[in-house]
């Protein structure tokens, strides 16, 4: 099973597993949350997101989700990505997580690309939709 | 020599729960499908989705009384037909 980790500004990444868990009535495994709040230094984030991804992956790998791309929380993501090699999507919304937590048993690349197309169709002005 | 199942099912439904194919429906209805092996698809206007994802199912926004087909091709077909139609049947449990 693919981990999760989500790594947001406050309480974003809490909130939106919360009601991904609701909808889907159940709680998931291998998934947390990072809250990254403004008067925390990064270097502690960095060593708290890398003991996540050790936790987390279990061999298929762990898929990391943050909230806006050249925000804090993804600038910390971004360092990671460089050093190690990891993944991250940005500008999480509910139908990404929610793909994402109902296809873990798939490969982590297919994932990623499910994910990005998912997220990215589901932002629709509903005024211009059939 | 195997025998394979060379021919499809399908069926039409029309969305009997008020709140039509929402986030909770979407999700028991993948959860359904998936424990088959069989191919199952659902049609809706021009779109032709997998019946096992439960995002593709929810952006078909089926509405109350809207009409979608359901297609299955595979060895358990008939009984993934029968427990689908269960759950449009009871309208996902929502309603009584």
């Amino acid at each position: 099973m693919i981990g999760i980790l989500i790594v947001t500004h406050g309480d974003i990444g809490l909130s939106l597993l919360k009601s991904a868990a609701q909808i889907l009535g159940k709680s998931f495994n291998n998934t947390n949350c990072i809250s990254v709040e403004s008067n925390h230094e990064i270097h502690t984030y960095k060593k708290t997101i890398n003991s996540e991804l050790l936790k987390l992956n279990s061999g298929k790998g762990v898929l990391i989700m943050s909230d806006m791309y050249g925000a804090t929380p993804t600038n910390i993501l971004k360092e990671l990505v460089v050093a190690n090699k990891i993944e991250v999507l940005t500008g999480i919304n509910l139908p990404m997580l929610v793909q994402a937590l109902t296809n873990r048993d798939s490969e982590l690349k297919k994932l990623i690309s499910d994910c990005l197309k998912c997220g990215k169709d589901s932002v629709i002005n509903l005024n211009d939709h059939d | 020599m195997l025998l394979t199942s060379t021919t499809m099912i399908k069926t039409k439904v029309t969305i009997s729960n008020k709140l039509g194919l929402h986030a909770r429906p979407s999700s028991k209805l993948a959860e359904v499908c998936s424990k088959f092996d069989a191919e199952i698809w659902i049609k809706k206007d021009r779109k032709k989705i997998n019946a096992k994802n439960m995002m593709d199912i929810l952006m078909l926004a089926s509405g109350y009384k809207s009409q979608i087909e359901i297609l299955i091709d595979g060895e358990d077909e008939q009984a993934a037909m029968k427990e689908i139609k269960v759950l449009f049947t009871n309208r996902f449990g929502e309603e009584s």
